[in-house]
C-alpha cells in the first residue's frame, strides 16, 4: 500500500507519454485477464480445428504416434469423392435427412396444434412426449430393438397376425435398416420440437385469431393463414436445428447396427468414426469431417438466407 | 505503474503454477526409480553389482476383468519372487473388453507413453501394430535365451519375417454338446471324423419345440467364424491363400452359405441370421438356455460351463472336434490366442521380455486358460479347470477333443497382412447380401472376391 501512494502521483506527473503507456499496460492487463478463457477457446476449440485441418491434408495413423505423421496435400480429399464408401454413407445420410426433418417437424406441427387447441389433458400430453427425450438414447435403443425383433417382436407378430406373409426385418434388412433408426429418432425427438412449437402458438395472440372467426375463416385457414406464418421463426429454428442433428446422426447407429447390415446404415459420422477409429486413418477422417462441416455449413447458410426473407409478420 | 506491478504479479503467479506443475511431476519420477537416481549421482563410478541390482518397474496392459485380475497378480507374485529386481504393475485398460483395451492402448502408444508388456487379443491386432512400429521384435532376446519359438509354442507371431510376440493363452475351437439332448434323441458323442453334413443332421434331429421355447439344433453367431468355419479353423490363413490371393474363391464359402441358409429355411435347426443381428442375441445364453443343443465356440467355454452362478443350467455338455468338410480331410487346426508384445517405446525391454515369457510357462495355479507353450502338460490344467462341477462335463470328450484326437496345430501362415480386418468385413457384408437380400451363393462369392482384390491390390501396391 505504501508504494501506491508513492508511486501514483509520479505516474501523475509524467504527463502524456506515460499516459500513453499507461493505455499500453491497461491493454495489457485486459489481455491478462482475458487470458484464462482465451487460453481455453485456443486449446480446446481454434487449436483442434487448426490441427484437424493440417491432418486433412496428411496421412497419419493414429498408432504410429505424432512422428508418423506424412504431408501428402489434396490427396485424402481426391480420395474421398472417389470413395464408393463414403458416397454411399453421403446418400445414407441424404435420405436419413429428408426422413427425418420433413416429417419430424410436421408430425410435431400437427401434435402441438392439436395439444395447443384441444385442451383437455394437455399437461398429460406434453409430459407425455416430452418422455422419451430426456430418457437416454442408449435405452431407447435398447427398448425398440426388442419391438423390431425380426420373428418375436411385437411389431412384427402384429404385422403376421393382420396377414403380412414376409414383415420386414427392421434392423436386420438391408432396406428397413435406416428407416427404422429414423422411425426412433423421430419419436425420440418429437417432444422437444412440441415444446418449442408450444411456445411458438402461444405468443401467438388469440385477436387474429377471433378476428379470422368474424371474417367466417375455416380452422383450416385460420392455420394456413395465421399460425403457419407466424410461427417462421420458430419453423427456421427447428429446421436448422434438426438438418445439423440429423447430420451428426451417430449413437443409435453405433449402438443398434455399427453401420450393417451391408453398410446400409453407414452414415457420414459413422464413415469417420471407422476410418478415424477402426482403420486408425486419421488424416482421411479428418479429410471426411471437413466435407461434413462444409455441407452443413452451406445447407445451414441457404436456409437462413430463405428463412431470412420469407419470415412475415 | 500500479496496474504494471500487478500485471507482473500475475505473470509472476502463472509462471509459478506452470513451474509448480513441472517440479512436482519431477519429483513424482524421482520417488518411483531412486535406484536410477542414485546411479545417475554416482555417474562413472558405478559398478556391476550395482546395475544389477537396478529396481526397475515395468508395466503390463491388459484387460483383465475381477477374474483374471486375481490370476495376474497370482502370476506377478510369482514372478517377482524369482526376480526381486522387477517390480510388475498391472494395468487393466477396459476390464474384461479386449477390443475398447486396445483403442486405449493405441492412444497410450500415440501420446509416447512407454509400453513395456501389452496383450494382444490375435494375430491381426498384433499384425497392424508391429507394422506400425509399436511394438518391438523378439528375435535377440529368443536368441540369446537359446530357444527356438517354433519348438515352444504352438502359433508365432512373426511379422516381416521377425517374432513380436509371445503366445500366452490358445484359442481352439471346438464343438460344444448338450449331452442330454444327444441322450435323448438317442445320438452318439461325434468323433475327429464327423463332417458338416453330419453336423446338419444332428441339428435336424435335436429340434424340439416350436416358437419362444423352440430348442433350435444350433446357433450362428454374429462372428465371421459362423459364416464359413472350414476357412478359419482348418486353413493356414482366414482370408489369404499362401500365395497371397484371396482364398474368397473357395468353394467351401458357397457350400457353407448354402448349408447355413438350408438349416434357416429348410430344416429351420438354427436362428436365423436377421433375428441374431436384429435381437443382438448372445451366444453362451442361447447355449446355457437350452435354446441351441450345439454350439461352435471354443477353449475360453471350458470354465464356463462349469460357472453354474453366472450361466445357470443343469444338462451335462459334451464336446467335440470341429467337424471337416468332407471325409477324410485334414484335422489340423488353427491355433489363435493372445499374444504377449513388448512395447518399442519400453525402457526395459529385458525385463518386459523375462516377465511375458514367465507368464507363457506358468502353468500353476494362476493359469486359467490353456497354454500356448507346448512344452507343459496341460491336463491337469484342464482338470482344474473343470474343478468341482464335474457332473457338468462328459470329461472323456473334452480329454479326446483337446489332446487325444490326432489333431495338430496348423503351421503358422506366410501371410502377415494388417489388413485382415477389411477382409473380414467384406465377409460379413457378402454373407449380409446372401442371407438378408437372398442372393444367390456364385453371385456373392464373385462380388466378394473382386472387392477383395481391390483390397488387397490396394494394400500390396505401396
Amino acid at each position: 500500500m505504501k508504494a501506491d501512494h508513492v508511486l501514483q502521483p509520479a505516474a501523475m506527473t509524467a504527463g502524456k507519454k506515460v499516459k500513453h503507456a499507461n493505455a499500453r499496460k491497461e491493454a495489457l492487463v485486459g489481455w491478462l485477464f482475458l487470458a484464462p478463457e482465451l487460453i481455453g477457446i485456443v486449446v480446446l476449440y481454434v487449436f483442434p480445428v487448426v490441427f484437424s485441418l493440417y491432418l486433412s491434408l496428411s496421412d497419419w495413423n493414429l498408432v504410429g504416434g505424432l512422428q508418423s505423421i506424412k504431408f501428402v496435400g489434396l490427396d485424402n480429399y481426391v480420395e474421398m469423392f472417389h470413395d464408393e464408401k463414403v458416397i454411399h454413407a453421403l446418400k445414407n445420410n441424404f435420405v436419413y435427412t429428408l426422413l427425418t426433418v420433413p416429417v419430424g417437424m410436421a408430425l410435431s406441427l400437427i401434435l402441438a396444434v392439436l395439444i395447443h387447441t384441444k385442451v383437455y389433458g394437455q399437461d398429460y400430453f406434453k409430459v407425455a412426449f416430452f418422455v422419451p427425450y430426456i430418457s437416454s438414447i442408449i435405452a431407447i435403443g435398447a427398448v425398440w430393438s426388442a419391438l423390431y425383433h425380426p420373428s418375436l417382436g411385437p411389431i412384427n407378430q402384429f404385422l403376421t397376425s393382420i396377414g403380412v406373409s414376409d414383415p420386414p426385418k427392421w434392423l436386420a434388412d438391408p432396406d428397413f435398416a435406416l428407416l427404422s433408426i429414423a422411425i426412433i429418432a423421430i419419436w425420440a425427438g418429437i417432444g422437444y420440437q412440441i415444446v418449442i412449437y408450444m411456445a411458438g402458438l402461444t405468443s401467438i395472440p388469440d385477436d387474429y385469431y377471433e378476428a379470422a372467426s368474424i371474417d367466417g375463416a375455416t380452422a383450416l385457414q385460420k392455420f394456413r393463414m395465421i399460425t403457419l406464418p407466424l410461427l417462421g421463426p420458430t419453423n427456421s429454428f427447428l429446421f436448422i436445428t434438426l438438418l445439423m442433428g440429423s447430420f451428426k446422426v451417430f449413437d443409435l447407429i453405433a449402438f443398434l447396427t455399427s453401420g450393417g447390415p451391408n453398410n446400409a446404415s453407414t452414415v457420414i459420422v459413422y464413415r469417420i468414426y471407422e476410418e478415424g477409429f477402426v482403420n486408425f486413418r486419421m488424416g482421411y477422417a479428418s479429410a471426411i469431417s471437413w466435407l461434413l462441416f462444409a455441407i452443413v455449413g452451406v445447407v445451414t447458410f441457404i436456409s437462413w438466407q430463405i428463412q431470412k426473407n420469407k419470415v412475415t409478420y | 505503474m500500479k496496474k504494471f506491478k500487478a500485471s507482473m504479479l500475475v505473470t509472476a503467479m502463472l509462471v509459478s503454477v506452470l513451474s509448480g506443475c513441472g517440479s512436482n511431476t519431477g519429483s513424482n519420477s524421482n520417488s518411483e526409480e531412486p535406484a536410477t537416481q542414485g546411479n545417475a549421482t554416482n555417474g562413472a563410478a558405478t559398478t556391476k553389482e550395482e546395475t544389477k541390482a537396478e529396481q526397475v518397474t515395468i508395466k503390463y496392459y491388459n484387460w483383465d476383468n475381477e477374474l483374471q485380475a486375481e490370476s495376474t497378480k497370482k502370476y506377478i507374485a510369482g514372478f517377482e519372487a524369482k526376480y526381486p529386481n522387477v517390480k510388475v504393475e498391472s494395468v487393466s485398460l477396459v476390464p474384461g473388453n479386449s477390443l475398447e483395451s486396445l483403442k486405449k492402448l493405441d492412444v497410450l502408444a500415440a501420446s509416447g507413453e512407454s509400453i513395456d508388456v501389452a496383450v494382444l487379443p490375435n494375430l491381426s491386432e498384433l499384425n497392424k501394430r508391429a507394422a506400425q512400429g509399436v511394438l518391438a521384435p523378439l528375435d535377440d532376446f529368443f536368441a540369446q535365451e537359446g530357444i527356438n519359438p517354433a519348438d515352444e509354442y504352438y502359433t508365432n507371431a512373426k511379422f516381416g519375417g521377425k517374432n513380436y510376440g509371445i503366445q500366452n493363452n490358445i484359442t481352439t475351437n471346438f464343438i460344444l454338446l448338450n449331452k442330454d439332448a444327444l441322450d435323448e434323441v438317442g445320438l452318439p458323442v461325434p468323433n475327429a471324423d464327423w463332417t458338416w453334413d453330419d453336423f446338419r443332421e444332428y441339428a435336424k434331429k435335436l429340434n424340439k419345440g416350436e416358437g419362444t421355447t423352440k430348442r433350435y439344433g444350433t446357433y450362428f453367431h454374429s462372428w465371421s467364424i459362423y459364416m464359413n468355419p472350414a476357412a478359419q479353423v482348418h486353413m493356414l490363413h482366414p482370408f489369404l491363400t499362401e500365395e497371397g490371393t484371396t482364398n474368397f474363391s473357395d468353394p467351401s464359402f458357397t457350400n457353407f452359405f448354402n448349408l447355413r441358409r438350408a438349416m434357416e429355411v429348410e430344416d429351420k435347426s438354427a436362428k436365423p441370421y436377421a433375428d441374431v443381428i436384429g435381437a443382438k442375441l448372445a451366444y453362451r445364453a442361447e447355449f446355457f438356455n437350452e435354446q441351441a443343443a450345439m454350439l461352435l465356440a471354443g477353449s475360453w467355454m471350458i470354465n464356463e460351463v462349469g460357472d453354474v452362478e453366472k450361466f445357470p443350467h443343469t444338462f451335462k455338455t459334451a464336446f467335440a472336434p470341429v467337424p471337416v468338410e468332407k471325409a477324410g480331410d485334414s484335422k489340423d487346426i488353427f491355433m489363435g490366442g493372445n499374444f504377449l508384445s513388448v512395447g518399442s517405446s519400453s525402457k526395459h525391454k529385458e525385463e518386459a521380455y523375462q516377465f511375458a515369457r514367465y507368464l507363457s510357462m506358468d502353468l500353476s495355479d494362476a493359469r486359467t486358460e490353456l497354454p500356448g507353450w507346448k512344452k507343459g502338460d496341460a491336463k491337469p490344467l484342464v482338470e482344474r479347470l473343470i474343478g468341482q462341477n464335474k457332473d457338468l462335463y462328459d470329461v472323456d470328450s473334452l480329454m479326446y477333443t483337446l489332446f487325444d484326437a490326432g489333431i495338430n496345430a496348423l503351421p503358422p501362415s506366410k501371410n502377415d497382412i494388417a489388413y485382415g480386418a477389411d477382409l473380414e468385413k467384406v465377409l460379413i457384408d457378402g454373407f449380409s447380401k446372401f442371407i438378408l437380400d437372398n442372393q444367390s451363393a456364385e453371385e456373392v462369392q464373385k462380388w466378394m472376391v473382386d472387392e477383395a482384390n481391390k483390397i488387397i491390390a490396394k494394400n500390396t501396391a505401396k
